[in-house]
Parts: structure tokens; C-alpha cells; sequence
């Protein structure tokens, strides 16, 4: 028996207007049998495994330059990192699988039509998968909560360090979900749309790194002062550039198999430059007072903040950039960095996921 | 029902609906004729609002399919002509989903979907895997999708296409269950016998043009000019036809196998006085009729200037 108007599905219609009914039926779909269970299982596996390879290496060391195997006071601290690294990457590899096939597989089954005939509103279809595949994503995180438990019992990483960590990885997870509906989205064929994805996150990622290592070389000798100037406009030219290409080249395939009239093309040219010019200056407003405040030691290093591999977990080496003279403490450090890494991925995953309902409802009448 | 006014539709130099006019009234069943490639697909998903047109209008229940698709879905159930089913899920499930989407109440949606799967005969079939049914059965589910929000208006895109004969019947039943219990229905099809006993009311499409809309009778009627007459007498039939051939209300009389056919071109009310003329002249008549309407040759007929 269901109390009435505590119907979680009638609850939804009628307050936000939200059909969840492909929610409830994927879910219900993709829950069924042994299967995720198996991939639950394998991915706990995973995940204890790379703990314990950590701890092997550690030992190792320490055995080879200590002769013997336990002088680190604190190895829940690298164990935690390792499996956080192990995590990001599974979310960056398996997310886009999921989310790109959202809307491209019902394309391919010829499902999309029947869909597009009922009453379901673009945002129904687009929010409803989206919320299938993050529900999929927290799953996986949770599955690997009981090994960063155990992380915490070897000492080294507090709670809040593991709680911060994790709504990194949330985030980044909502950020990957999105870019991958876009595609699906955009794109005709599910390969097609996964492709995009995977180049979209390795080159997101790889800037920054590589503009990291170059900086990094050339501050070299100089005063921090410079560095930290210099990182912070090569910081916000990548990030700016690097969205700037991905929105225009979307706008531009958008374009050009809508109407090819000049004021369509105008105007996604204008939007995609808007797009560009607000995301830089969200990116640079937020990070100046980041570097002023701790990550100034090494400010170079700090560039991998804007890499979605990477900058969720870099708040565990967050001793190694607070600066000696800095006014703020590690856990302030953290916080801030925690906040703008989250801050920037939360704001371009929710462009993204307005973009992907705005481009289904353009196209309804092209299925 | 239905209320088409211009209807065009172009992929570049294709025009796959061209300048399409008619109307579909509430109760009729409408059989959309046309070869491969005529436009009918275009033509149905025009009228589902899942395709834009270029030109016209068309109106679904009082709704422009342009400017209130909300409406037109609501009212309409849309059957393509190829749809997928989705791997995994049952044939509750996929019902349940449908009836969801369509904004069916969590509390109404079990019962209902009990009716629709028992009009659909497919009771027994509940807790299947959608995959795991024939085709016919699937067809038969893709329908019971269909009409699970209960809409006015069916536009079944060749919904007996690819079926066995027996398949095929039992569609054809289904739909006539459907008209009987007041729903309209527009269908489409390549295959005239299929729509032979079911439709009321006929448009043929050859290359996005429409050649002919309104009640199968009433064509058959413009193109011979007359009704077509079948006549039978027991002996002295080339007397009887060169009797017939002298009326001034009377053309085309041709003898075939004992049987004269003739074309009626009078006073549709005064029909019988050929019968009573004939039997005056001592002629021993054993069967006076009006032709079956026969969609084949109808077709045959109307498409014979196009295609050639
Ligand atoms: N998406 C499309 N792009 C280009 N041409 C199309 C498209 N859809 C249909 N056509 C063309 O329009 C014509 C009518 O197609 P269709 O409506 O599917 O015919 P039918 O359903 O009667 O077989 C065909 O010549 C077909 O090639
Ligand atoms: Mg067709």
C-alpha cells in the first residue's frame, strides 16, 4: 500500500513536472539478473587490488631503503591516492560508455520515434537517462567505499579528506555523464558518440598536463611570482581554448546539418563565443584567489587542477603546493581547490545537460 | 478527425507529399493506398508531429500538429512501420512504459494494462520478454502500445506488413475490433486486400500525389461514371447483351464467362427498372447485382496512366 501524494513517481509529475519513467524502467532494466552484480564484484576487486599493490610497493621501498618493511607511519594516505587515481579512471573510461549510447542506441533500435511520439518532454528523455547513468556511477563509487574504510584504518587520510575526495569524483562523473549525452545527442551512431567523448576528456585532460610540465620547466630559476602569473594565464587560455574548440566545432556540426541558413551559423558562432569568454572568466575569477591563497608553492603543478584526470584527486598532494609563507592551512587549501574544481565541472556539466535538452528538442522534428 | 489542407513535404528534389488534401472523419476507418516510396510513411509521421512540413496544414482533433503537438499526441496512437523493442524488458514492463510516458496514473496503469493485453490476446504472453515474441506477437504489442492511453485517432503505418497469412488475420480482426468500438483509424498500406473489408473510406498516393480520396464506393462510381453492374441470365445472353448495349442509360455491356457486366450510368434510384426491362423482354434473369467493389482492380485502374 502506497499512501497517496507519497507517490514518488506522481510526486515528481506533479510537482516538477519531471516524468521519471525512464528512470524507473532503464534502472529496472539494467538491474536485472546477475550481471551488474558481477561487474560490482570485479570492480570491489579492483579497487581492494590496487590498495593492496600500493601497500606492496610501499613495504618494498621501504624494506630496500630501510631494511624494513613498515616505516611509513601513515600508508592509508598513498593507498588512498592510488585507489582515488583508480577510480577517477574507471569513471572517465566506463561513464562515457554508458552516456553516450544514451540517445544514439534508441536511434539505432528505432525506438527513438516511439519515444518522441508519447507525452515525454525532451527533458524527461534527456534527465531521465542522465540520472540512470549517474545512478550507475554512484553505485560504482560505493562499491568502493568500504576499501577507502579501510584506507582510513592504515592512518594517513581523514574522513573529510575522503568525503571531498569522493564529491570530486561525483562531480567529474556528472561532468563526463553530460559531455557523453551531448554527443549522444549530436552525433548518429553510438560509436560514433563514445569516439568523441574518449578524444574529448583525453585532450581536456592532456592540456593542462602539458602546459603543467612546460611551466613547470620554465619557472624554473625564476621568482614564484612570475610562475604563478604565467601558469595562471596559460591556465586560463587552455581551459578557454580547449572549450572554446569542443563548443564550436559542436555549433558547427549542429549547423551544418540543420538549416544552413547564415543566421543559424551566426548565431551558434555568437553563443559558441559567449560560451567561451563566460567559462574563462568563471575560470579565472575562481582560481586567482586559489593561488593566492595556498597553492602558490608550486604553482605550476597546480595547472592539473583544471584536468578532470587528475584535479579531483590533487587535493591529496595539497602539502606539497601550499606555500611556507601562506596565510591558509591544508584543509583550507583543500577546500578551496575541492570547491573551484567542483565549482567549474559543476557549472560546465550543467550547460552541457541544459545543451543536450535544447539540441534533442531542436531536432524533434528530425529523428 | 483529421483535416489535411496543402500537405507537402520535400527531401530535396523529392517531393514526398505533394499538395495532399482530405479530411478523415471521427469513426471512419481511412485506407492509405500507395506502392513503395508513394509517401505514406512521410504522410502518417506528418500527422504524428514527428515530422515538420513544409507547406499546408493538417489538424489532429482539433489540434495543429504544428503549433499544439502536445495535443496531437494525446490524441493520437502511433504505430511505425519499423519500431524496435527494447532487449530485457517484459511485455508488462514495456506496456507499463508506455502508459508512463503517456502520463497514465501509477494507480490505473496494472488494470489497464490487463484490458490491453487481453484485446490484444496476449494474456498469457504477460511475463515474457519482449524479444522472445514472434513477429506477429510483436506487432500485436506494438499495437496494444498503441492504444494504451486510450487516443481517438490510430495511424498504424503497415502494421500487417511481414506477417503470415494467419498473423495478418488476426490483425485485421483486431483492427476491426478497434473501429467497433468507435476508434478512427487511419492505416496505410501496400497490400490492397488487407484493407479490403476494414476501410470505409480509401485515398491512393502514387509518387506524394494523392489520386483519389473518399468512400471506396463513391471512386469506383467517378471513375466508371456509373455503378458496375452484374448481371446473369440463364440463356440467350448475347441477346440479352445487345438489349442492354441499346439502352441509352447503359454503357460498356461486355459478356464474360455468362455473366454481363454492365455500367449503370442512370438515376441511381431508377436502377431497377434495367431488371424490370429485362424481364418484361423475357429474359430469364438468375442474379442482378452491383459488383463487388474490388480494391485490386480499382487500383489497378487508377495507377494504370502513372506507372506506365
Ligand atoms: N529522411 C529522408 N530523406 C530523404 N528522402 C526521404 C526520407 N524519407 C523518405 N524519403 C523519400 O520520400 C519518398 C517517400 O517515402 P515514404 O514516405 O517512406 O514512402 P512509403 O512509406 O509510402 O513507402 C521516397 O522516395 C523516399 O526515398
Ligand atoms: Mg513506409
Amino acid at each position: 500500500m502506497r499512501v497517496p501524494g507519497l507517490n514518488i513517481e506522481d510526486t515528481l509529475k506533479r510537482c516538477f513536472h519531471f516524468n521519471p519513467c525512464i528512470a524507473v524502467h532503464e534502472l529496472r532494466m539494467r538491474m536485472r539478473g546477475a550481471r551488474p552484480f558481477v561487474v560490482l564484484f570485479f570492480y570491489a576487486l579492483l579497487a581492494a587490488a590496487t590498495v593492496l599493490i600500493t601497500l606492496a610497493v610501499i613495504s618494498l621501498q621501504s624494506s630496500y631503503y630501510y631494511g624494513t618493511p613498515d616505516t611509513d607511519p601513515t600508508p592509508g594516505r598513498p593507498a588512498f591516492a592510488a585507489l582515488a587515481f583508480s577510480q577517477l579512471a574507471l569513471i572517465l573510461f566506463v561513464i562515457p560508455a554508458y552516456a553516450a549510447g544514451a540517445i544514439t542506441m534508441e536511434r539505432e533500435k528505432h525506438t527513438l520515434e516511439m519515444l518522441r511520439g508519447t507525452l515525454l518532454s525532451p527533458a524527461d528523455v534527456v534527465t531521465g537517462k542522465l540520472v540512470v547513468v549517474l545512478a550507475f556511477g554512484v553505485l560504482l563509487l560505493l562499491t568502493s567505499a568500504p576499501v577507502a574504510a579501510w584506507c582510513m584504518m592504515l592512518r594517513g587520510i581523514s574522513p573529510a579528506e575522503v568525503a571531498l575526495t569522493y564529491s570530486s569524483l561525483l562531480i567529474i562523473a556528472l561532468w563526463v555523464a553530460t559531455l557523453g549525452m551531448l554527443f549522444s545527442v549530436l552525433l548518429k551512431r553510438t560509436t560514433a558518440a563514445i569516439v568523441a567523448t574518449y578524444i574529448t576528456v583525453v585532450v581536456w585532460c592532456g592540456v593542462p598536463a602539458l602546459l603543467s610540465a612546460l611551466v613547470h620547466n620554465l619557472a624554473r630559476g625564476w621568482s614564484y611570482v612570475y610562475a604563478n602569473l604565467l601558469t595562471l594565464s596559460f591556465l586560463v587560455m587552455t581551459v578557454g581554448t580547449v572549450f572554446g574548440w569542443l563548443v564550436f566545432l559542436i555549433c558547427r556540426m549542429y549547423a551544418a546539418r540543420g538549416s544552413t541558413r547564415s543566421a543559424t551559423r551566426a548565431g551558434t558562432l555568437v553563443s559558441a563565443l559567449i560560451a567561451c569568454a563566460s567559462v574563462t572568466l568563471v575560470f579565472g575569477v575562481l582560481l586567482v584567489p586559489l593561488f593566492e591563497a595556498g597553492l602558490t608553492g608550486s604553482g605550476a603543478r597546480a595547472t592539473l587542477v583544471a584536468a578532470p584526470y587528475g584535479g579531483p584527486v590533487l587535493i591529496l598532494f595539497a602539502e606539497d603546493f601550499v606555500a611556507s609563507r601562506s596565510r591558509m592551512t591544508v584543509p583550507e587549501t583543500q577546500l578551496i581547490a575541492c570547491a573551484v574544481t567542483g565549482g567549474i565541472y559543476l557549472i560546465i556539466a550543467i550547460f552541457f545537460w541544459i545543451r543536450s535538452i535544447v539540441l534533442f528538442e531542436e531536432r524533434k522534428w528530425a529523428v | 478527425m483529421i483535416h489535411v489542407q496543402g500537405l507537402t513535404k520535400r527531401y530535396g528534389n523529392i517531393t514526398a507529399a505533394n499538395d495532399l488534401t482530405f479530411s478523415v472523419e471521427a469513426g471512419d476507418a481511412f485506407g492509405f493506398i500507395g506502392p513503395n516510396g508513394a509517401g505514406k510513411t512521410t504522410t502518417i509521421r506528418m500527422l504524428a508531429a514527428l515530422l515538420k512540413p513544409d507547406e499546408g496544414t493538417a489538424t489532429i482533433n482539433g489540434y495543429d500538429v504544428l503549433q499544439e503537438p502536445e495535443g496531437v499526441r494525446a490524441s493520437v496512437g502511433y504505430m511505425p512501420d519499423f519500431f524496435g523493442v527494447y532487449e530485457d524488458m517484459k511485455v508488462w514492463e514495456y506496456l507499463d512504459f508506455f502508459a508512463a510516458a503517456y502520463r497514465v496514473a501509477w494507480r490505473r496503469r496494472p488494470a489497464l494494462i490487463r484490458d490491453v493485453l487481453e484485446l490484444t490476446d496476449l494474456s498469457a504472453k504477460r511475463d515474457t520478454y519482449v524479444d522472445a515474441l514472434s513477429r506477429g506477437m510483436k506487432q500485436r504489442l506494438c499495437l496494444a502500445k498503441t492504444i494504451i492511453h486510450d487516443p481517438d485517432l490510430l495511424l498504424l503505418d503497415e502494421p500487417a506488413s511481414g506477417l503470415d497469412p494467419r498473423a495478418r488475420i488476426e490483425i485485421r480482426e483486431l483492427l476491426q475490433q478497434l473501429c467497433s468500438m468507435g476508434k478512427t483509424i487511419l492505416i496505410s498500406s501496400h497490400i490492397l486486400p488487407e484493407l479490403g473489408d476494414l476501410c470505409n473510406k480509401i485515398g491512393i498516393i502514387e509518387q506524394g500525389k494523392l489520386l483519389m480520396v473518399g468512400a471506396v464506393e463513391d471512386i469506383w462510381q467517378q471513375l466508371e461514371g456509373g455503378t458496375q453492374l452484374v448481371i446473369v441470365v440463364h440463356d440467350r445472353q448475347q441477346e440479352a447483351s445487345d438489349f442492354l448495349a441499346a439502352r441509352p442509360d447503359i454503357a460498356d455491356v461486355e459478356l464474360e464467362e455468362n455473366a454481363l457486366h454492365a455500367v449503370y450510368r442512370g438515376d441511381p434510384d431508377a436502377q431497377s427498372a434495367v431488371l424490370t426491362a429485362l424481364v418484361e423482354s423475357g429474359f430469364r434473369v438468375t442474379s442482378f447485382a452491383e459488383r463487388e467493389t474490388d480494391l485490386e482492380s480499382l487500383y489497378m485502374r487508377l495507377t494504370r496512366g502513372i506507372v506506365s
